[in-house]
């Protein structure tokens, strides 16, 4: 596994290497450069004094090599040569570091001497100068010369060749290269040490990071991350990182409360049916007691089922195993067949159920899960609004949404706790309706299921102890207008009116 | 022994009503809040098992209220909440004794016991008055190192009478506390059973040990 630190370093050195590199080679380059133009400078002066020495008269060619610094081409550790040549090729002057040895006669004219680098007769690298000029002509002090009086005479020329070793150059060039490398890679030691140091520094709040996260387990997270002294890269990963933490808190949190609010919500039923069984086990007793104590176990068995069912329903809505099947409903059928299993009970109860359903009209949604939210909405009703109380069940449309309201008469909550009836195991308070009847999960069904089906849920309760609840729900009409289906309708529910958009339609 | 159950969940109210009633107490049982407070307050009871989550009123101010009116009645707290808080809470309020749900009912029974001695501050369940020895746990009496065979009734009697040992006993509170005597407050009941009792208490010359009190009731043993 690469690490970052090794990743910066070995990236920023290799960099720094090649730019080190290239400036070095460069550098070398021009100083090499220049240091050859310095000695073909001297190399064309040299041969220039030469060649101004050497002056031709009628019969032949004579030079003053006197005057020209010989000591360089004697024989010694770092000879330089010379050698000319005569238009016919005869050797006009060999130096005595050549013995007999003969230069490569290639040349240019005194105007562009031909310059050329190559190996030097004792094998050194060397740098050769080769003119051909012709020497000037001897004259007598009247200008007048002898040999451009004499008849046939033909100006002669000379070639020449002049090496010297390189040494001037390669050495000096040598040493730069050395110099350059040497520094290169100081620079280059100094600079990863540098940017080790400075990078470890760097990612230490990155570390400090890391140690503080892996600090944190299911248990720990209602801790956050210290984002103080963070640099301001890591602010907004560490700003990040705590709100999921907030967030997968909250989730463990809500696993913990609903695992425990589980638990306690299967004990006094449990109670109830170990009791049961206990006591009547404590003694012989008659078929008529047996049959008592069976029917009460039946009567906790299918409440505990009621619960278990609930709990899966919202554990597979959670998980989105339970998924909306629309098709074309007629919400009103809906709502009879839901409100079915109730009637007997509200008849028992006395209570008095007024119908407000506006025209039946084709909407698409999954009729299997409307129910299950109607039933939950009823029971919910029933189960709060009290012996000779009301339940009205209405429907009415609203920008686009097919609203259902289910309210009663028997609130016992504030406005406030309103907002709390569709969390799951939430009741009013500690002095609550009825442990028999209500576990606390059926509004949050209510909710889930009607987010499946896109829709929304509201809850209101008033001073007067009104409790209403509100499903929305998109009312996609199939292909047909709402106020002609309204219109055209003709059924009511017994006791139920036609209420809502049909008038406002005309 | 008189006991008020106070607990919403009926068919767990209703068992333990009756294994309550069948173990020998005088049970009253109720599932609303405000109905139990207004029970606790009009009658006197030994034992009040209570529970928490209660339509009307809950149980901690039901037993907040009790304590500042300073009843004194031993109350068990039978309830779901299960945490290390809750159950300090419920103490702190005041409460004798707590049990959580589900419980082995027998474990009820003996806790309820346990409170019913520590009401008439009886630590051992060996309630000793003179040479007779009542056993609360075993539910067996001896006297003079005899074992002595009662009915259910007879015993229930007999351990009420010697809970309060050499105290006046009405026949009244008999009834009251005594399940089986509970309807019979008119009748001869109550004396037909201390007959019974004298019966075989008061054999092979043992020298008496309830005591009529003319006008009053009984007493066990010889009264301050």
């Amino acid at each position: 596994m690469r690490s970052v630190r090794a990743t910066l370093v070995v990236g920023t050195v290799t960099a720094m290497a090649v730019v080190l590199a290239g400036a070095g080679v460069i550098l070398h380059a021009i100083l090499r450069h220049d240091l050859e133009q310095k000695l073909d400078s001297v190399l064309v002066e040299s041969a220039r004094l030469l060649a101004s020495t050497m002056e031709q008269g009628a019969k032949k060619v004579d030079g003053e090599f006197h005057e020209f610094d010989m000591r360089e081409l004697e024989q010694g550790e770092r000879p330089g040569y010379l050698q000319l040549w005569l238009e016919d090729g005869s050797v006009f002057f060999r130096s005595r570091s050549l013995g007999e040895k003969d230069l490569a006669r290639e040349a240019g004219t005194i105007d562009a001497p031909l310059l050329r680098s190559g190996i030097l007769p004792d094998y050194r690298p060397g740098r050769f100068l080769g003119v051909t000029f012709t020497p000037r002509v001897d004259r007598r002090r009247d200008g007048t010369s002898k040999a451009e009086e004499t008849p046939g005479w033909k100006a002669r020329t000379v070639t020449m060749v002049l090496a010297r070793g390189r040494e001037p150059v390669d050495e000096p060039a040598a040493r730069m290269a050395v110099f350059i490398a040497s520094v290169s890679l100081m620079a280059i030691g100094v600079s990863t040490a540098l940017l080790w140091w400075i990078i470890r520094g760097s990612l230490r709040p990155l570390e400090r990071l890391a140690a503080q996260i892996s600090l944190l387990d299911e248990h720990g997270l209602s801790s956050r991350i210290d984002e103080g002294g963070a640099p301001k890269e890591l602010l907004s990963v560490a700003a990040r990182l705590n709100d999921l933490l907030g967030r997968l808190d909250a989730a463990f949190r809500r696993e913990r409360t609903l695992s425990a609010d589980v638990a306690h919500e299967l004990r006094t039923p449990i109670a109830g049916l170990r009791s049961t069984i206990e006591v009547t086990l404590a003694r012989a007793r008659d078929p008529g007691q047996y049959q008592e104590a069976l029917s009460d176990c039946l009567g906790i068995t299918l409440k505990l089922q009621h619960l278990v069912d609930r709990i899966l329903s919202l554990a597979r809505l959670d998980s989105g195993q339970i998924v909306s099947r629309p098709e074309r409903v007629l919400p009103n059928e809906v709502l009879r067949s839901a409100w079915k299993p109730y009637e007997g009970r509200a008849s028992s109860l006395r209570l008095k159920i007024e119908w407000e359903l506006m025209a039946d009209r084709e909407v698409v949604t999954d009729p299997s899960l409307l129910g299950l939210v109607l039933r939950n909405a009823f029971e919910n009703a029933v189960d709060h609004v009290g012996g000779g109380g009301w339940i009205r069940i209405e429907t009415f449309e609203e920008r686009e949404l097919l609203k259902i309201r289910v309210s009663n008469s028997g609130s016992a909550l504030t406005p406030e706790q309103a907002g709390h009836v569709f969390e799951r195991f939430w009741r009013g308070d500690a002095a609550r309706g009825s442990a028999a009847h209500h576990c606390g999960l059926g509004l949050a069904l209510v909710k889930q299921c009607v987010s499946v089906l896109g829709g929304t849920v509201s809850a209101s309760s008033n001073m007067e102890g009104v409790f209403a609840l509100t499903i929305s729900l998109p009312a996609r009409a199939a292909g047909v207008s709402a106020c002609g289906v309204a219109a055209a309708a003709t059924t009511l529910y017994p006791g139920g009116r036609v209420l809502g958009d049909t008038a406002a339609c005309g | 022994m008189k006991l008020l159950l106070i607990e919403d969940y009926d068919i767990l109210r209703k068992s333990l009503t009756q294994g309550l009633r069948e173990s020998g107490f005088s049970v009253t049982a109720t599932g609303d809040g405000e109905e139990g407070l207004w029970h606790a307050r009009s009658e006197e009871f030994d034992v009040i098992v209570l529970d928490l989550m209660l339509p009307g009123l809950d149980g901690l101010t039901i037993l907040d209220r009790l304590r500042s009116e300073r009843k004194t009645v031993c109350v068990l707290i039978l309830t779901a909440k299960d945490t290390v808080p809750e159950r300090v809470r419920g103490l702190n309020s005041g409460a004798d004794d707590y049990l959580i749900k589900p419980f082995d009912f027998t474990e009820l029974v003996a806790r309820v016991r346990a409170l019913v001695r520590r009401r008439y501050e009886t630590a051992s369940s060996l309630i000793q008055v003179g040479d007779l020895e009542v056993d609360t746990r075993a539910r067996t009496v001896k006297r003079a190192g005899q074992a002595v065979l009662l009915t259910a009734r007879e015993y229930n009697l007999l351990e009420y009478l010697a809970l309060r040992a050499n105290q006046v006993v009405t026949r009244t509170q008999i009834c009251e506390h005594l399940y089986d005597f509970g309807s019979e407050v008119y009748s001869n009941v109550v004396d037909v059973y201390v007959g019974y009792l004298r019966k075989k208490l008061e054999r092979d010359g043992w020298p008496r040990l309830i005591n009529t009190r003319r006008g009053l009731g009984y007493v066990l043993g010889e009264p301050f």
